[in-house]
């Protein structure tokens, strides 16, 4: 049995328990048995991967241990560009040699930490709109149950930790696509404060408001992920020059004192917000009460206002780095990635300057509410998982979103799960923090982690 | 764009005419579909112009990203401040 875990598996690499080239081939035997249907993975790179295994049993045998990541087979979206697999971003749009054929800062990172890197995992196409039928690739199905979505645009990264096809991911976030997923699937999701990881050599969505950031069964494991992904590099002029933490050295499981807010406006009273996902937050956050926080509601004005915002400011940005592929090759993209994307050709200047100015107003929300808590604490998603046959891109564009503020205000975010619907589909609670304090919404996320077993959940598919 | 815009609304003509002048030659079925999403996202989205936002300074692209925080705030503390 492959352990669940980064943490346990590098536990188990160094008691020469098992070894990287066992556990990487492992967990390749599995995702080739499941990929077609799960929709995990575009490119199983099995042959680097084992290749990369076999290097760090090497290392370990001689003594040379890079971190706790060595050894530990992961998965990237298939919109980071790396030397060992074309670069799809799920589109016969973008050209297979996108990136150079050249590791991406982030990918680099990971492997000079010693990580084994499987595969490129399913994304919507171009990281926004929803999977289209029509095209050659696999749809994304959540390991709970296929005909449900696993919600996106980073499906395939939370499948694949979720199904126990990889032991952590990375994916991106411009408006929720870690956060939606790991909602979706239960596992646990972190959305980076802007700038914490360089983003060059990622397919850019929406470049003021993209983020790379880890995904995984726990927070303790998303902290190691992060670790090794976190700090500036130079090609990407707006990755952040401070200091990276040691992120899992802060995780001591204490929430004492730490004050939470619940801003029950919107994210709880909102018509769609699901029973079963408001009971399930607010039994997370009685759980962290009961150890020794102390909970007050908080008022966050604007926020439908700025989940509008970024979308505007989002669909800007994607339309004016696509307008001309859209206009020479219309049929060729995704029927719902076309859909979606010209939004941004019918916003007109005013509107995006405006939208800025409401992310300056938001902005200033969330920092005057930060000043009052720690922590901001709301649901995920409005809901469990849909079914796929019944998506429904645009009328989701429009309703309730619980992701989209934090993106436009910068924050760093964590998505855990917290639950299970009576349908059993995960509930899951997010974790606003202040800008670059990862290391207290990942803090928050591993004490709940150690009073609850939601994470440890698994999918009856996982066990195949 | 083709003809069979011309039978359709004063507000699938604009927008069917907006993306025509960009070179934009897409099909009647789907033009109806995104004027559908223009509908909806124009009223969302002039829910922006509200007081609060039309009273901050405008700020250029750039000064924009000079407002985002890619550097580390160094007042933020880096864990919960009650601890």
């Amino acid at each position: 049995v492959s352990p669940a875990t980064i943490r346990a598996a590098a536990d188990a690499l160094r008691r020469g328990v098992t070894t990287s080239t066992a556990l990487t081939r492992a967990l390749l035997d599995r995702a080739q048995l499941l990929n077609e249907t799960l929709g995990a993975f575009v490119t199983i790179t099995a042959e680097s991967a084992m290749a990369a295994a076999e290097q760090a049993d090497r290392d370990f045998a001689a003594g040379t241990d890079a971190g706790p990541l060595q050894g530990i087979p992961i998965a990237l979206k298939d919109i980071i560009a790396t030397a060992d697999a074309p670069t799809t971003a799920n589109s016969v749009i973008l050209p297979r040699d996108w990136g150079g054929c050249t590791d991406a800062p982030v990918a680099a990172r990971l492997r000079r930490a010693g990580a084994v890197i499987i595969g490129k995992t399913t994304t919507y196409e171009f990281a926004c709109g929803q999977p289209d039928p029509g095209k050659a690739f696999l749809i994304p199905r959540n390991p709970w149950n296929t005909a449900h979505t696993s919600s996106g645009s980073s499906s395939g990264t939370a499948i694949s930790v979720v199904a126990g096809l990889a032991l952590g991911a990375v994916g991106t976030d411009t408006a929720g696509s870690i956060r939606a997923p790991a909602a979706a699937t239960g596992a646990t999701g972190l959305k980076v404060s802007f700038g914490r990881v360089p983003k060059s050599g990622v397919v850019p969505l929406g470049h003021s408001l993209d983020t790379v950031g880890p995904m995984a069964r726990t927070a303790y494991d998303c902290a190691l992920l992060l670790a090794a992904m976190a700090g500036h590099d130079p090609s990407d002029v707006l990755s952040a020059s401070c200091a990276v933490p040691s992120y899992a050295d802060s995780l001591d499981g204490r929430v004492e004192g730490l004050r939470i807010g619940l801003p029950r406006d919107y994210f709880y009273d909102s018509a769609s917000v699901d029973d079963e996902m408001r009971t399930a937050v607010l039994a997370a956050v009685d759980v962290l009460r009961d150890a020794g926080a102390i909970v007050r509601e908080v008022d966050v004005p604007y926020a439908r206002e700025a989940s509008v915002a970024n979308q505007v400011i989002l669909f800007s940005e994607a339309f004016g780095y696509h307008r001309d592929n859209l206009i020479r090759r219309w049929g060729e993209y995704g029927r719902y990635t076309r859909l979606a994307l010209i939004k941004g050709g019918l916003f007109t200047g005013g509107d995006y300057a405006q939208a800025q100015r409401v992310r300056t107003v938001f902005r200033g929300v969330a920092r005057a509410v930060l000043d009052q808590v720690d922590v901001i604490i709301t649901p995920g998603a409005p809901a469990p998982a849909d079914l796929i046959a019944s998506m429904d891109m645009q009328g989701a564009a429009l309703g309730a979103n619980f992701n989209r503020q934090w993106s436009l205000a910068g924050l760093p975010a964590l998505a855990v799960p917290c639950g299970f619907s009576s349908a059993k589909l995960p509930l899951s609670m997010q974790i606003i923090g202040r800008p670059f304090a990862e290391a207290d919404v990942l803090r928050v996320g591993d004490a709940y982690q150690l009073l609850t077993t939601w994470h440890e959940c698994r999918p009856p598919i996982a066990a195949m | 764009v083709p003809d069979e815009a011309a039978s359709g609304t004063d507000e699938q003509h604009m927008v069917a005419a907006l993306l025509a002048s960009q070179g934009f030659s897409i099909p009647p079925d789907e033009l109806k579909i995104i004027s559908g999403i223009y509908d909806s996202w124009r009223a969302a989205v002039n829910e922006l112009y509200f007081p609060a936002a039309a009273a901050t300074a405008p700020t250029s692209f750039a000064a924009n990203f000079g407002e985002t925080p890619t550097t580390c705030p160094l007042h933020l503390p880096s864990r919960p401040t009650s601890q």
